[in-house]
């Protein structure tokens, strides 16, 4: 009977801790939702902002966070799969294997306000690129690197090596099985990591804003080397004026557009890794 | 309680064969297959009950559904009754946990948790009672000995159990087992993955250890049940087809598919 | 022509694998490199109470105690919470429902964290100022619960994922000596998953050290220690927050910058380590992109 009480008792603790969490969890969703969608109208999405965000729309916001993450994802693909490529196909030594995971881990570990540090330094600073919306793209690409070349990797290294073994049997190069029989099936694999990375770059805020962003007076730029404005750091403007209901209503209206895009991402990630999941593992 | 006073009455019956287990109209659905078609067996007292059957016939969801290790597996729906010591097993109210220290299993697979080999054998039988430390190593001693183990690992005790070969892994699945003192022990193909002769060796256990327990045995290899069997219980497609005792069953068996199984192992059902 | 291809592609790989593997030796360089000016010139005085850069004073000690104290409370919090409901999730929680809870929880994770920081400022520090009759809700013991929510999905996913990768036969075999749930879990899973859980623990540990908007917003923004020192209640710094809030501001190479970056490779070196040894704990390398 006493191991029957215990036994009760474990249960009965797991269901407090999962209400506990899911109560948590569902208040998140719900005040982002409950406040947001207030904010949200046609013209909150198409119009400029003004009087520094407390009217207005986030058009800007909106593009110049999608501006960016797009030419992330367009710096970090190439670098990605090479990677990946080396990874699975060329890297024989165990060690060298390990060290490589080791420093990809550290770097999807590194706290993202780091970045952001190193970016002033070495972009705005050093090399002299200013504060420009260009430099966040860059540091955006470094922080969802790890990200796509895993998933990159993944799905090269899960086909099975008979492909391999017999495309080199009939004479092709390496390089060329690379391309016709590995890449077509890495690459869903890099989409999918590229999904998922850009879902979390697009909400980025520390890493980005004291080097690509300015918080009001701009709109679409017209070169590389200027800032932008996007929807975390608009954000984060709103908030410090929290004091000012407009000003916080937008910052809502603005969470939940940023929250939906991330959704957005997210779900295409999920659905296009359930369409090209591959069946065979190495 | 009652379940003890029900053994030991069922002792003094002695010699003449009881029934410990006896299944009745036994339907299982997983989802929307039919796995088993109402099912009337009994299982004999200290007797090796050997169930046979093509592979999908439902023999290892018959022995599954003895103890409830069903129970867990999704989208189960089970019907009918199984009776034990005389009492249902399938009520909402039968303690689970203690009925599988009264019917216990060995599986297909070893399977030793990432412990030593002394814990490994000790881990049922810890939780029943409090055992001092001198009682602890008989009792290790004891079960390794009746599954002959001992003189092959009594020098490294504390050793991790995964070190061992699988058929010793297994023979240690059956010490653990037997430490816990079930009264049935259920066997779900335990050889098919072991060499012939840790296959051998798990055999003659098995005849020595019906003298105490009652074993069902599910086995899909026919010279192995002929070596064994005391019951016989032959099921195909789900439905039992017959059971009997095994040397009538091997010598004039009643029904045409059980003929032709036990002679070609080829069932038409 | 089939060995030229051949050797660009081969090139083409290698300088993509040297760029991913330089990436964390030229932050740590460049971090180094520019904390210098602030170990030569200010040297051990960096490890005192006082930060006021009017009077050339960058003693760290506050930041260092406010990032530890908030990390502390969050885990504190988000360990037995998110363990238990893993558990719950991963062995008790019928399969079916599984999907929908973990890509709920992969959602959650999800949520950028300059939202819970407004979420923090709207109502987290609203809340405590009424509850705890305080001047301003905005304190480190703020920024540990709001902390303790962000890095929940991580433990929580993380470590279903530990018992669910646990083969079906441990319980089954368990269940067949006539083990409880409770039991089973205790002694066969926990042990099994042990190496997993503290990776998921030592991995939510450095997100939550490195962890900058949503703490920033709350915490309060003040450079000294609470006195008395134990009193959470109160407003204080972490090493995130302050670079955050001041870093826009120095300078460019002043020793103020200097003395920033210097806090910037420490928290770097902690979170460094406690991912390698997080990455050595999980005997797979597969979990990352959640």
């Amino acid at each position: 009977m006493n191991r029957q009480l215990k036994n009760k008792l474990f249960t009965y603790a797991t269901w407090i801790a999962v209400v506990l969490s899911t109560t948590i969890l569902f208040f998140l969703f719900g005040v982002i939702l409950w406040n947001g969608l207030p904010a949200i109208d046609l013209n909150f999405l198409t119009q400029a902002s003004s009087n520094f965000g407390a009217s207005g729309g986030i058009i800007y916001q909106i593009a110049g966070s999608v501006l960016m993450v797009l030419f992330s994802a367009l710096i970090c693909l190439p670098i990605a799969i090479g990677t990946a490529i080396f990874k699975s196909e060329y890297l024989i030594s165990k060690k060298l294997h390990a060290i490589i995971n080791t420093l990809i881990y550290s770097l999807n570990g590194i706290p993202s306000v780091i970045f952001g540090i190193f970016g002033l330094i070495l972009f705005v600073n050093i090399l002299g690129m200013g504060i420009s919306w260009i430099v966040g793209s860059i540091i955006l690409a470094m922080m969802i690197l790890p990200t796509v070349t895993l998933s990159t990797y993944h799905s090269i290294n899960s086909i099975p090596t008979i492909y391999r073994e017999s495309s080199l049997a009939l004479g092709l190069t390496k390089w060329q099985v690379i391309r016709k029989v590995l890449l077509p099936q890495g690459f869903s694999g890099a989409i999918t990591g590229l999904l998922i990375g850009v879902a979390r770059a697009i909400g980025e805020t520390a890493p980005i804003m004291f080097i690509a962003t300015a918080f009001s007076g701009v709109a679409f730029p017209s070169s590389f080397s200027e800032p932008v404005s996007t929807l975390p750091t608009h954000i984060l403007a709103l908030a410090q004026q929290a004091t000012n209901p407009d000003a916080l209503q937008n910052a809502w209206g603005s969470s939940l557009m940023l929250v939906t895009l991330v959704v957005l991402f997210s779900i295409s990630a999920l659905i296009f890794r359930l369409k090209h999941q591959t069946i065979s593992k190495r | 309680m009652e379940q003890q006073s029900l053994k030991s009455k069922l002792s003094v019956v002695g010699k003449t064969t009881v029934d410990i287990i006896k299944l009745e109209g036994l339907h299982v659905w997983i989802k929307e297959n039919h796995i088993l078609d109402g099912i009337d067996v009994n299982i004999p007292k200290n007797k090796i009950t050997c169930i046979i059957g093509p592979s999908g016939s439902g023999k290892s969801t018959l022995i599954r559904s003895i103890n409830r290790i069903n129970d867990d597996v999704d989208g189960i729906t089970t019907q009918g009754n199984i009776n034990f010591n005389g009492s249902s097993i399938l009520t909402s109210d039968t303690d689970i946990a203690s009925l599988r220290t009264q019917i216990g299993m060995v599986f297909q697979k070893p399977c030793v948790f990432p412990k030593s080999i002394k814990e490994n054998v000790l881990f049922g039988i810890q939780h029943l009672k409090k055992l001092s430390k001198i009682e602890k190593l008989q009792l290790v001693e004891q079960k390794l000995k009746t599954v002959s183990l001992w003189k092959e690992v009594s020098h490294r005790l504390n050793d991790k159990a995964i070190s061992l070969s699988i058929g010793q892994q297994q023979r240690l699945c059956i010490a653990r087992t037997l430490a816990v003192k079930p009264e049935v022990i259920l066997l779900d193909e335990p050889t098919s993955s072991l060499d012939p002769l840790s296959t051998r060796a798990i055999e003659d256990m098995m005849v020595k250890l019906k003298e105490e327990y009652t074993i069902v045995f599910v086995t899909h290899n026919i010279q192995q049940a002929k070596r064994i069997a005391d019951h016989l219980i032959f099921l195909c497609d789900g439905k039992l087809i017959e059971q009997g005792s095994a040397r009538a069953m091997f010598s004039c068996p009643q029904n045409s598919q059980t003929k032709a199984y036990l002679k070609d192992e080829y069932c038409a059902c | 022509m089939l060995g030229l291809t051949n050797k660009v592609g081969k090139f083409y790989v290698y300088t993509s694998t040297l760029i991913s593997a330089f990436v964390v030796f030229l932050i740590f360089i460049i971090l180094l490199i520019n904390s210098w000016e602030a170990i030569s010139t200010i040297g051990l005085d960096l490890i005192s109470l006082s930060w006021n850069p009017a009077k050339g004073e960058f003693g760290i000690i506050s930041m260092l105690y406010g990032t530890f104290v908030v990390t502390f409370i969050a885990l504190v919090i988000a360990i037995p919470l998110g363990t238990f409901t893993a558990i719950f999730t991963s062995e008790i929680l019928a399969s079916k429902y599984r999907f929908v809870v973990k890509s709920t929880l992969e959602l959650l994770a999800g949520i950028p964290s300059i939202i819970y920081g407004l979420i923090g400022i709207a109502f987290l520090s609203i809340w405590f100022q009424d509850l705890f009759d305080l001047q301003s809700g905005r304190t480190l013991f703020t920024a540990g619960i709001l902390l303790s929510v962000m890095i929940l999905p991580t433990i929580i996913t993380l470590t279903d994922d530990a018992f669910h990768n646990i083969p079906e036969k441990y319980r089954e075999t368990a269940k067949g000596l006539g083990l409880y749930n409770s039991e089973i879990i205790k002694e066969v899973l926990v042990p099994i998953a042990k190496a997993d859980i503290k990776s998921a623990i030592l991995l939510a540990f450095g997100r939550a050290l490195g962890e900058t908007m949503a703490v920033m917003l709350v915490v309060g923004s003040i450079d000294r220690l609470p006195s008395p020192v134990l009193n959470w209640l109160s407003p204080g710094q972490t090493i995130t927050s302050k670079l955050g809030r001041e870093i826009a501001e120095t300078s460019f190479r002043s020793v103020h910058f200097s003395a920033m970056i210097f806090m910037g490779l420490l928290l770097f070196s902690i979170v460094l380590f406690l991912t390698i040894l997080a990455q050595n704990s999980s005997k797979k390398t597969e979990r990352l992109y959640e």
